[in-house]
Formats: C-alpha cells, sequence, structure tokens
C-alpha cells in the first residue's frame, strides 16, 4: 500500500482514469461491486439510486463467483451471467402472467438476503439449462444447492447468508428421510474432489447436446443418477477398495485414469497409462477419459498429455488445473493443495480417420480393469496390479 | 451480444402496493395469505417470491427452500 500512493502520484489524475477504465474491462463483476457501493450512497437520498446499488452487488457478486467456480467451462453449461430486471407493482401482474417468477427484493443494506435470493432463483436457471431435463430432478437439486452453496461460500463476507442457506435448507433437507439427503451428500464429496463442474456436469451437458430437444424418459433419469453413483463412489475410494474405473451405459461412458502411484511409474514407465488411455479409446470405444493426479503428479499428467496429443482417435483436449476445495484436507485427511483433470474426449467414428480394432495394436494385451466395488472378489494377479487403489500412496 | 440469464425483482417498498393491486393486501396483513410450499403465514417470514399458476397468482415465503422450490415448480411446468 506504501509503495501504491507515490505510483498513483505519478501516474496523475489522466493515468489513474486509464488504470480504472482498464481495470473495469478486465474485471466487469468486481466493478458493479465497486459500483453498487456508489450507487448506495446516492441511494440514501433517491430510492431509485438503491435499486441500482442492489441490482449491481447482487449481480457482481454471483457473476464473480460462478465465473470463478466455472472457469473454463465449456459453452452452454452456464448460460449467461445473471441480470437483475426491475419491475413495478404496476407492472408485475402482467409479468408474472407472461410466465415469470418474480423475487421480492430488500434494500441494499439486506445484501446477503438479496444474494442468496438471486443465486436461489439464478442457479436453476443457469446451470446446464438444456441438458437438466434429461438428468435425475433430484439429483440436479442437489447439484443446484451444492453449486448455489459453492457461490454464496465464494465471499467471506456471506457468513450470515449461509448461515440462512444452511438453516432454511441444507440442514432441512439433511434431516429429512427423502432421498435428496443422500444426493446432496454424493454431490457434495464429487465437489470436494473438484469433479462436479469437471466431470459430471460436463458430461451432462453432453449428454443434453445429444438429446435436446427430446422429450425426458425415465431411463435416462436412472442413467444419469447411475452415472452420479459412480462417481461418487469413486470420489469415496479407501485405500484397498477395488472399484470400477469406467462407467458404461447406453448414453454415457467414460473411463478414469489415476496417475498417482509413483512405485507403477517407477517400474513401468509412464507407458502403462499411455497404452490404458489407448486402450479405453480405441478397444473399449468410451466416449471421455479423464485423467486425474493431484500435485506432484501434475507434471506426469501433463507429460502424459503430451505423448496423447496427436493421438489420431481424440477429438478434444480439455485442460484443468485447479485448487482443490478450502475443507478438502481437513476431511480427507490429505496435505494436498492442488489438482488437474485432464479430458479426452473420443472422436465419433463419423469422423475418425482410422478405425483401429482391439488388435490392432499393444494396448490389447492390457488387462481388464473393469471391477465391482466388493473387497471379497478375489481379481486375477494382473488385474489388480491394474487396478487396485493401494494403500502405499499418500494420494490414494 | 452475450446472453444473460434474467432474473425479475420487485423493491420491497412496492409489496403492499402491489397486494393492494392483487386483492391480497388484508388477507396479508391479517396473516391469512401462505407461502404455496411450506403453508406458513406469509407475515411470518415476509415474501420471498410469486408466480402465476393457472389463473392464481401465488407466494413463496422469504425462506431459500421455499423460494427455491417455487422456481422449480415453475419450470417443471415448462416455463424456461
Amino acid at each position: 500500500m506504501n509503495d501504491l500512493v507515490p505510483l498513483l502520484w505519478k501516474l496523475g489524475p489522466i493515468g489513474i482514469a486509464v488504470c480504472i477504465v482498464i481495470y473495469v474491462f478486465l474485471n466487469p463483476d468486481k466493478a458493479e461491486i465497486w459500483g453498487s457501493s456508489a450507487w448506495r450512497l446516492i441511494g440514501l437520498v433517491f430510492r431509485s439510486a438503491d435499486k441500482r446499488a442492489v441490482a449491481y452487488r447482487v449481480q457482481g457478486e454471483v457473476n464473480a463467483a460462478t465465473a470463478k467456480l466455472f472457469k473454463s467451462a465449456p459453452a452452454g453449461m452456464v448460460e449467461g451471467k445473471l441480470k437483475i430486471n426491475w419491475t413495478t407493482a404496476a407492472d408485475l401482474p402482467a409479468v408474472v402472467r407472461n410466465g415469470e417468477v418474480v423475487v421480492f427484493m430488500q434494500r441494499s443494506d439486506q445484501r446477503e438476503r438479496n444474494v442468496a435470493k438471486a443465486t436461489m432463483l439464478y442457479v436453476p436457471k443457469a446451470i446446464v439449462p438444456r441438458a437438466r431435463r434429461y438428468v435425475d430432478p433430484t439429483i440436479m437439486e442437489a447439484v443446484d444447492l451444492v453449486v448455489a452453496k459453492s457461490i454464496l461460500a465464494e465471499d467471506d463476507e456471506n457468513i450470515g447468508v449461509l448461515d440462512t442457506f444452511f438453516r432454511d435448507y441444507l440442514d432441512a433437507a439433511m434431516a429429512s428421510s427423502s432421498g435428496l439427503r443422500e444426493r446432496l451428500e454424493e454431490i457434495d464429496e464429487i465437489d470436494l474432489q473438484g469433479w462436479l463442474t469437471r466431470v459430471l456436469l460436463r458430461e451432462y451437458l453432453c449428454l443434453g447436446r445429444d438429446l435436446y430437444p427430446a422429450p425426458a424418459q425415465d431411463s435416462w433419469f436412472r442413467e444419469t443418477e447411475a452415472f452420479a453413483r459412480w462417481l461418487h463412489r469413486l470420489a469415496t475410494k479407501k485405500p484397498g477398495d477395488f472399484g470400477s474405473l469406467d462407467y458404461r451405459g447406453p448414453l454415457l461412458s467414460v473411463g478414469v485414469v489415476f496417475v498417482a502411484e509413483r512405485q507403477r511409474l517407477a517400474i513401468h514407465g509412464i507407458g502403462i497409462y499411455r497404452k490404458r488411455v489407448k486402450r479405453l479409446l480405441y478397444a473399449e470405444k468410451l466416449n471421455a477419459v479423464y485423467l486425474m493426479g493431484r500435485d506432484d503428479n501434475i507434471s506426469t499428467v501433463k507429460h502424459l498429455l503430451d505423448l496423447l496429443r496427436s493421438d489420431a482417435m481424440i477429438a478434444s483436449i480439455d485442460e484443468h488445473e485447479y485448487g482443490l476445495r478450502r475443507d478438502f484436507n481437513a476431511r480427507k485427511a490429505m496435505n494436498k493443495e492442488r489438482a488437474i483433470i485432464v479430458t479426452l474426449r473420443r472422436r465419433q467414428k463419423e469422423g475418425s480417420p482410422v478405425e483401429i480394432t482391439p488388435g490392432d495394436d499393444d494396448t490389447a494385451l492390457l488387462p481388464a480393469d473393469t471391477y465391482e466395488f466388493t473387497k471379497e472378489e478375489q481379481l486375477p494377479l494382473e488385474s489388480s496390479l491394474e487396478s487396485r487403489i493401494t494403500g502405499t500412496h499418500p494420494d490414494l | 451480444m452475450k446472453p444473460t440469464t434474467v432474473v425479475t425483482a420487485l423493491p420491497d417498498d412496492e409489496v403492499d402496493e402491489f397486494l393492494e393491486r392483487v386483492g391480497k393486501l388484508k388477507a396479508y396483513q391479517s396473516g391469512k395469505l401462505t407461502c404455496e410450499v411450506c403453508g406458513e403465514p406469509l407475515l411470518a417470514n415476509g415474501i420471498g417470491a410469486c408466480s402465476m399458476v393457472g389463473d392464481t397468482i401465488v407466494f413463496a415465503c422469504a425462506k431459500l427452500n421455499c423460494l427455491q422450490e417455487l422456481g422449480k415448480r415453475f419450470q417443471e411446468m415448462g416455463h424456461e
């Protein structure tokens, strides 16, 4: 701060103005929050200015948090920024007749309540809007609540509203006997790993693109629920557990490759992971393969990605390196900071320049690695080498 | 132009005027106007949102779960 004052003095009023314009251009959501403070002061005299202060503050907070949560999300996952449109008592009857839900906002000094109300209506409208009709409704409700909680938790000043959020909704949902309680726990565990926006919603988004505008079917609800449960089991795996590292359904087919075991890397090199990815894409024909790693393994995942980048079967690559949720280490009893997820989406048959069968390359020599989550099940030695989640590595 | 998701809002100082216009002010003030979701009088928690179901204007109280439930029901009716 001491360095800032002389710097501003040197810049002069024009320089400062230019800096502000650049900042506003680069951070429109933060600028709205700043602007709301000015409008709030004016709002002490003029009511219309207070309304503007409320709108700017709510939009700024929700949009900044959403942008952070859905950073690098593909197009269509979030349907645009929140925009507060004010209506009047005279116009409201016509507005609701026109098919709107109208939220009742308080003055700008009730910032937390206003942000929470807007968030509760914004999230179900904006997050995977086309795909959500094909997702099990309880799963989707749980997703909305976890996303809303994450938006509200982004700002440390929102402690009060988070308390309200827990009291009004989460605690009530957790105490109820409905399936929402279980789904909430599952989705929160998935989010804890950073997989909610980067895996679950990403796959739902693809599903929505494929199915829209068909009417929803019960079998699709069941599949989206089964997919979420599989991902949850993967997210809560414990040392020594066996489990399926891929999900295969009529609509979704996904494989996961954890780059985690240093011992295996030391013995076999990175080639064993590359072969597994190739097999999942070529022989197993999964639609997407996710490469995952944390902290020290992030560089290995990137190295693996470099080896795969030019593969003809890969239609698209998305790479996300991110900080783990602040409660991750406490809940998982670990000491981790960052993680990486790389999505490799398989080229569809029509666009594929080559059609490779399992026998065409050495990936066919690798053992299968799809198991049920039963410890009692006796697995072949080779298979267990491939897929056992060992307790020797600090990551797992 | 970038897409936006619009949330329509009414300032709280216009609530009474709106309720008067739709003939619900007396019911609200006497505690007879209830939340469509939890059934509690709106006077207790305040009004959170309103929408139209059929020909009737319905209200949700300011509890977040009621607000969210009203929005959800509304979407299930196909208003997206």
